[in-house]
């Protein structure tokens, strides 16, 4: 089961996105609305499995004897979610979800205009103007647009992110005796949930469910991994929803379509593949020299943490789109390689993920791990490979996978840069992609490109990064 | 036997904490973990620093080997002022603070290379201080193959292994079940009695009065909020002891009677 | 071997029960024992149940007391009591079991999994387990048999371990 979740994971969410909007575009003939729900799902598809994950591992630690004592109150089925499964999970979904939010926004662009072949959509929002604004060389509406995009979320870090982590700390099992401030804004929710309006609210929502509560679900949720029932049962569903909507467009298009490729096209998608990985794996070599330090840097106290983490947010939000004029004039400009440009615009969606996962894995490191190390006096290089890599190896891993994930998906816009009705391409598994979508409008070259591309993931994934997360979790894994 | 502490000690001095406080800031209030603390250690001593949860003797452990800082006050080592972490001196973890990827060979091994020892004298210390700790035979053994008995004796390896003149430890038994602790705390003494440690002398924390009265020569009691050292005694009891012996229980009661 | 505990108990634990008892003066009822050591008397039992097995104490209507041969461990020096303890372990018949698989295989390392098996013709895998995992800790601190945790082997040790890097 963990296989399944692992290639819809890693498998590029933007690459699925001409077939998706085809599909939708069909079924609301030709209106906007439709458009609108594939954007939906698209980003819906970018931050669900993130999220299934740390339901995933938040169940997976639950304490054996809180387990006890819940089946001991004979709580089972619903209830055992809401009262257990729920408040387990809540401290690493909130962790998780702000970076979700930021790769949300980061896809955003990229989904708000579409042009397939002939066909071309633009549906209102920050990501389309920016577009615009980047088309028509109008850097002052860009920087406008950016700089709205970043106090949106900024505001949503004070007002929600914010106040929700210092709520979820509650729902940690570690007797971590926090003595941090709750935040200003969390005393301003904890009077809004207190006024007549909201208390209504709950008690309605809270009678709606009283009902059921006391169904049992078949089957019963249980504990032992890998098995997941429930959530396997609605992945099974997404699934199945999937194949359905798959075969349909399958028969429609890829026929007619199929018969136009050329073989030439095909021959280069091996290549390009290649292309790829090896700028992907440039950037990500480029990422860890410096997240490395400045996780360290960041994790070194409260103060500096909570001042960045919202720092690091924006920027991960910023879509790839905004470094366009940038790259065109500075980089592509001054050295005649889009390839560096590439390179860059896939950090821009990479990095991030890579540095918060250090940060939490540089936080987790046990103090007295730290203070020995420092009594016996190990310092400069030896601590560096002995003791503080091996220590956060686990959460490297992590965000490497996550990383490399991030960079597929932005091959797709960075290895086709569009300024001021110029093109500008680095040869790649993205600029195929691409190509079929915007100047083909082949279907069937889409899926092959996508195919090639996930079964290139799937491959690194099974025979790389899962062996690496087998050696963290065996070796270098503190116990409790 | 008891007696107050008179300077009747000849010895030469090996640690002297000198009015240390330490107070931490927090929002708007100071929070007074220590509170004046002074007191000697001389050379050939066995001393412990017994008190309640939270009266500050880890802190005051840590100050003392170097990894933290009196907020006034000083600490001298050997007459000098004490700065940054005191090779003089070595750390048992109450936790154990061993590395996990590493075996009990190179756990051992770290503190030394750190110090640029040779290969060889390396290889000839971890050797001897692995087999006299009980250890020999598990040298490729990972942190997680080991009990909680055997996790700390790396500890102790890694420790002496540096030969420190001052070996400190924080409450370095109680993470284990009584039986393994009843045999780590005799197989010490040994070492001790039979002067086969390295060290000059031996700063031990622990929260058992029974404890330091077992095992030390000396036994200075803390209080808490603040933590300030209020008795410092004796024990004069021929070793080897027994907790279940009268004389022994009387000291106890002692202490006990001290302390409320 | 039904209702008894299995003997799980680590070699330190054992010395830590003998030394206390020593103190003791050589025997004590053994709920008192648990209470005055503020150890679970389902902690307690294994210990004396290894204890016995090794020929160290006796347990009879709820008291337990050092034999002579327990008072012979205690006494000795380090490398003595490797020695005593290695005689009385060989003889346990699940160490004897092991020891025997090795010589059949003549010398040559055996699997974990083969040990296991041979367990389980009379225990439950958990039991096995655990049985193993004491019969390695004791087997080691006699030096009677060694343990590589990467391939999982269990092995006759040479004359002089060395450390791999």
């Amino acid at each position: 089961m963990l296989a399944i979740l692992d290639i819809l994971q890693s498998v590029p969410v933007l690459g699925f996105f001409p077939a998706v909007v085809l599909l939708f575009v069909n079924l609301f003939k030709g209106a906007r609305i439709g458009v609108e729900i594939a954007s939906i799902i698209l980003i819906f598809t970018s931050q669900a499995w993130n999220i299934t994950f740390s339901v995933y591992e938040s169940i997976k630690t639950i304490p054996e004897d809180v387990k006890e004592a819940v089946d001991l109150m004979g709580l089972t089925g619903l209830r055992k979610f809401f009262s257990l499964i729920v408040p387990s999970s809540i401290p690493r979904v909130v962790y998780n979800s702000m970076l979700s939010w930021a790769g949300g926004w980061y896809f955003l662009i990229a989904c708000e205009i579409i042009a397939i072949g002939p066909m071309n959509f633009h549906l209102p929002g920050l990501g389309s103007l920016m577009q615009e604004a980047v088309d028509k060389g109008r850097i002052d509406l860009a920087l406008a647009s950016m700089l709205a995009l970043i106090s949106v979320i900024f505001i949503m870090y004070f007002l929600i992110w914010q106040p929700l982590s210092y709520w979820a700390e509650k729902f940690r099992y570690e007797m971590v005796s926090s003595t941090s401030e709750p935040p200003l804004t969390y005393h301003l929710w904890l009077r809004i949930a207190r006024t007549k309006f909201f208390s209504l609210l709950f008690s309605f929502f809270h009678r709606l469910i009283q009902p059921l509560l006391s169904i049992r679900i078949k089957p019963k949720v249980s504990f032992s991994p890998p098995t997941l029932s429930f959530i396997q049962l609605s992945l099974v569903t997404i699934l199945l929803f999937l194949v359905a909507f798959g075969t349909v467009i399958g028969f429609i298009s890829l026929y007619s379509s199929l018969l136009q490729i050329h073989f030439s096209f095909v021959v280069k998608i091996p290549l390009a593949v290649l292309a790829s990985a090896g700028r992907i794996a440039a950037a990500y070599i480029i990422s860890l020299l410096w997240t490395l330090p400045t996780a360290v840097f960041i994790a070194s106290s409260e103060k500096r943490e909570s001042f960045f983490l919202p720092i690091i947010q924006a920027c991960a939000s910023i879509p790839a789109i905004a470094f366009f004029p940038f790259m065109v004039r500075y980089i592509v400009g001054v050295t005649g390689n889009v390839n560096i440009a590439a390179i860059l615009l896939i950090l821009t969606g990479s990095q991030w993920y890579l540095l918060f996962n250090l940060i939490g894995g540089v936080k987790a490191i046990p103090t007295e791990i730290k203070q020995a190390a420092q009594v016996l006096g190990i310092k400069g290089w030896r601590y560096w490979r002995k003791i503080f890599i091996p220590a956060v190896f686990p959460s490297l891993i992590t965000g490497s996978i996550t990383a490399w994930g991030g960079a597929w998906n932005a091959l797709i816009v960075a290895e086709w840069i569009t300024y001021k009705k110029k093109l500008y391409t680095a040869f790649g598994i993205g600029y195929l992609l691409d190509y079929a979508t915007y100047k083909l409008g082949n279907v069937a070259f889409i899926l092959l490109c996508l195919a090639s591309m996930s079964l290139t993931i799937i491959l690194i994934n099974k025979y790389f990064w899962r062996r690496m997360y087998e050696l963290a979790a065996r070796k270098y894994k503190f116990e409790a | 036997m008891s007696s107050q502490q008179e300077n009747t000690n000849l010895k030469p001095k090996v640690l002297e904490v000198k009015n240390v406080y330490r107070t931490y800031h927090h929002e708007d209030t100071n929070i007074v973990v220590l509170e004046d603390v002074s007191f000697d250690i001389y050379e050939d001593e066995f001393v412990c620093l017994v008190g309640p949860s939270g009266c500050g003797k880890s802190t005051l452990l840590r100050i003392i080997v170097g990894l933290d800082r009196p907020t006034r006050g000083e600490v001298l080592y050997r007459g000098k002022k004490v700065e940054g972490v005191n090779p003089k001196t070595a750390l048992v973890f109450q936790n154990f603070a061993l590395i996990p990827w590493l075996t009990v060979w190179q756990n051992v091994e770290l503190g030394l290379e750190a110090r640029g020892i040779d290969k060889k004298e390396r290889e000839r210390r971890i050797r001897y201080w692995l087999e006299k700790v009980g250890l020999d035979g598990h040298e490729n053994a990972y942190p997680r193959e080991l009990s909680g008995g055997m996790k700390q004796r790396v500890g102790f390896a890694r420790a002496l292994a540096l030969e420190p003149e001052l070996l400190c430890m924080d409450e370095p038994f109680s993470s284990l079940d009584p039986l393994t602790s009843q045999n780590l705390r005799e197989e010490l003494l040994r070492l001790w009695t039979g002067k086969e440690l390295p060290t000059v002398s031996i700063l031990m924390v622990t929260h058992s009065i029974e404890e330091a009265i077992f095992m030390s020569d000396r036994v200075l009691i803390m209080s808490t909020h603040p933590g300030k050292i209020i008795r410092d005694l004796r024990v004069e009891l021929p070793r080897p002891r027994n907790m279940r012996d009268e004389e022994f229980q009387k000291i106890v009661d002692e202490v006990y009677t001290l302390i409320v | 071997m039904d209702g008894e505990p299995l003997p799980s108990a680590e070699v330190e634990q054992i010395i830590g029960l003998l030394e206390i008892l020593d103190d003791l003066g050589g025997k004590e009822d053994i709920p008192k024992l648990a209470r005055s050591l503020q150890f679970e008397l389902d902690d307690l039992l294994p210990v004396i149940r290894a204890a016995e097995l090794l020929g160290f104490v006796v347990a009879e209507g709820g008291d337990i007391e050092i034999t002579d041969w327990g008072y012979q461990f205690l006494r000795g020096n380090v490398q003595e009591r490797k020695e005593i303890f290695a005689r009385a372990a060989m003889d346990v018949p699940w160490m004897k079991k092991i020891l025997d698989m090795l010589k059949e295989n003549e010398g040559e390392p055996i699997s974990k999994e083969d040990v296991l098996e041979a367990f389980q013709e009379d225990l439950s895998e958990e039991e096995a387990e655990l049985l193993l995992h004491t019969a390695i800790g004791w087997g080691r601190y006699a030096e009677l048999i060694g343990y590589d945790q990467d391939e999982e082997l269990i092995y006759l040790p040479e004359e002089e371990d060395s450390p791999s890097e």
